[in-house]
């Protein structure tokens, strides 16, 4: 069977397929639920038979009728699945994951909290207080010999 | 263990990071749903440029994705369809690029795996034929419907559509048996009607259907063969008194169809070929030979009439024509040879018309000469182009001394031109 000459060759066989005409989603596979939808889309077309249009053409009950042919017989079904787009969804598991790790770790209930690495952490701020300490001492006159004969404190006081 | 609070922020970072350049697929589909006026989802299209672009997107960073293939397949299809319906020429570029997403399509094991699971979902009884067939048969389906659009343009006098059809498939990275398939496929829905309009006798139908898919293909011997045995059953049921015009007319729209017949490269390998082509040249030559001789009788019994010459003139010309084409591939037996040299010998019998005329007109006795002169070298060519086909020996002796005679009457004039030119 070939999917792309159900219909007449001047027309977009991609348009009216089958699970758009019966409004089924691609992922629908149980019976029962196929059946519903289809019911609940007759009875739609029923209601108000321009409620469901198709690129501005109304669905009538006949065509939904032929495509619940389709989409109750699995052979042919998988096959219109050729014509259909899959639905997708962005791929969020691993973020949300992550969020709920952080939001376990800030609420306290997370079995590894969250502890900040004090080395890592201090040590940029422990070379700032030295360098300042060090800009703030008098600076000796290099003219009066080597600076280096005696270390500058707090380096090199001998203990008390 | 404990974790710092800087991991957390990469790693939270670099999952964003991984969403974003895997939400291609999600930003498509969300591109693709069509929206009523109030903004509420009526269902997805088959195609937006939007979509489009997000699924390419996508497929540049992820290649092997099926189902983001699976979305271009779609969209360039559809695509191409409607633009090919718009009569827009973009639909060539579009039908290409679809083609080439199917194909790929059709050799991804994910997408078939995906399918099969589906497939078992809504029927967990059932069996995976359909998809073992219809993955089998996806890239031949595809190519089916190339084959409607181009019987479409060849019935509604489209050609040139029909051949870009033709070209893409010749284009298009699919294997070169499915490329051979399209051509027996156009010709089994060109060539049913043709069958169809034999039985039911009408010829010019059928005649007109093969010569829409010579257009196409015009080295298609399958083809070349039909139509010459179509003819051929056409001219049979023509008579050279009644239907001259007729046949004249065929014999014009068939001359080029059998002339490429003659030169296809393997009509030496293809005997019903050669015995199509013969017969259809003996049908045509047969009548312009018997037309020809009737009115070159009248010019012989009553004075020689100028309509009756033109008439002779004409037919001899259209035998001696379809003879030529066909003398060469002449089987034992045949009276193509005798029939060619007899006419020739008709034309022989003009030319001499035509040197009495010549004779009695009133130019210049130099002119006159050199007309005659050129008259007899084509006598004499024209004889020498039959010696040797004909297998009637009383025709072949008639044709020698006919040379003789020609040629005896040549040297002739040539001393007496020389004389004058020498007084």
């Amino acid at each position: 069977m070939n999917p792309w000459r159900r219909g007449s060759l001047l027309v977009n066989p991609y348009y009216r397929n089958a699970f758009r005409v019966a409004r089924v989603p691609r992922e629908a596979v149980r019976h029962l639920t196929m059946v519903q939808l289809i019911s609940q889309t007759k009875q739609l077309i029923a209601a108000d038979p321009g409620a469901h249009s198709i690129a501005g053409k109304p669905v009538t009950e006949s065509d939904v009728n032929e495509a619940s042919q389709i989409l109750l017989d699995a052979p042919q079904r998988i096959v219109e699945e050729l014509l259909v787009h899959s639905s997708e969804t962005a791929p969020l598991e691993g973020l949300r994951a992550r969020l709920r790790e952080v939001a376990a770790v800030m609420t306290g209930e997370a079995s590894t909290p969250l502890v900040p690495d004090w080395h890592t952490l201090l040590l940029p701020i422990a070379a700032d207080v030295v360098e300042k300490f060090l800009r703030a001492e008098p600076c000796p006159d290099p003219c009066f010999g080597a600076l280096e004969l005696k270390l500058i404190p707090p380096f090199g006081e001998p203990e008390e | 263990m404990n974790r710092c609070a800087d991991d957390y922020v990469d790693s939270v970072r670099a999952e964003i990071a991984q969403v974003l350049a895997r939400s291609h697929g999600a930003r498509g589909w969300t591109a693709l749903q069509e929206r009523d006026p109030e903004g509420n989802v009526r269902g997805p299209l088959p195609y937006t440029a939007e979509a489009a672009d997000e699924f390419m997107a996508g497929y540049d960073r992820d290649p092997d994705n099926p189902a983001l293939v699976h979305h271009l397949a779609i969209a360039f299809h559809a695509r191409a369809w409607d633009l090919e319906l718009a009569g827009d020429p973009r639909a060539a570029q579009e039908w290409e690029s679809a083609l080439d997403f199917w194909r790929r399509l059709a050799s991804s094991e994910p997408f078939w795996l995906r399918l099969a699971a589906q497939l078992q979902a809504a029927d967990p009884n059932g069996t995976h034929d359909v998809l073992i067939e219809s993955r089998r048969n996806l890239l031949e389906h595809l190519l089916d419907i190339h084959i409607d659009f181009i019987r479409h343009y060849v019935e509604s006098e489209a050609p040139e559509r029909a051949v870009t059809h033709i070209e893409i498939i010749r284009r298009a990275r699919i294997p070169p048996a499915l490329k051979k398939l399209l051509v027996s496929k156009v010709y089994d829905v060109i060539a049913a009607p043709v069958l169809q309009a034999c039985a039911s006798g009408d010829l010019d139908h059928a005649l007109m259907a093969l010569e829409r898919f010579l257009d196409l293909f015009p080295d298609h011997l399958l083809a070349l063969r039909a139509y010459c045995q179509t003819a051929r059953q056409s001219v049979q049921r023509m008579s050279y008194l009644q239907d001259w015009d007729n046949i004249a007319v065929l014999s014009r729209r068939a001359s080029p169809r059998c002339e490429g017949l003659s030169k296809h490269p393997d009509i030496r390998d293809d005997a019903a070929a050669r015995a199509a082509l013969e017969e259809l040249a003996s049908e045509f030559s047969w009548r312009g030979h018997d037309r020809g001789w009737q009115s070159l009788s009248i010019c012989h019994v009553v004075a020689p009439l100028q309509q009756h010459l033109a008439e002779a003139q004409e037919s001899f010309a259209l035998c001696a024509a379809w003879c030529r084409l066909a003398i060469t591939f002449r089987s034992s037996g045949s009276m193509l040879g005798d029939v060619f040299g007899h006419t020739v010998l008709g034309q022989v019998q003009l030319y001499r018309y035509e040197l009495d005329s010549i004779a009695q007109s009133s130019g210049s006795p130099r002119h006159k000469q050199d007309a005659q002169l050129a008259i007899l070298d084509t006598m004499v060519a024209v004889l020498e182009e039959v010696q040797g086909v004909t297998q009637l020996v009383e025709l072949g002796k008639q044709i020698d001394d006919e040379i003789a005679s020609i040629g005896a009457d040549r040297e002739q004039l040539r001393s007496e031109r020389l004389m004058r030119g020498l007084s």
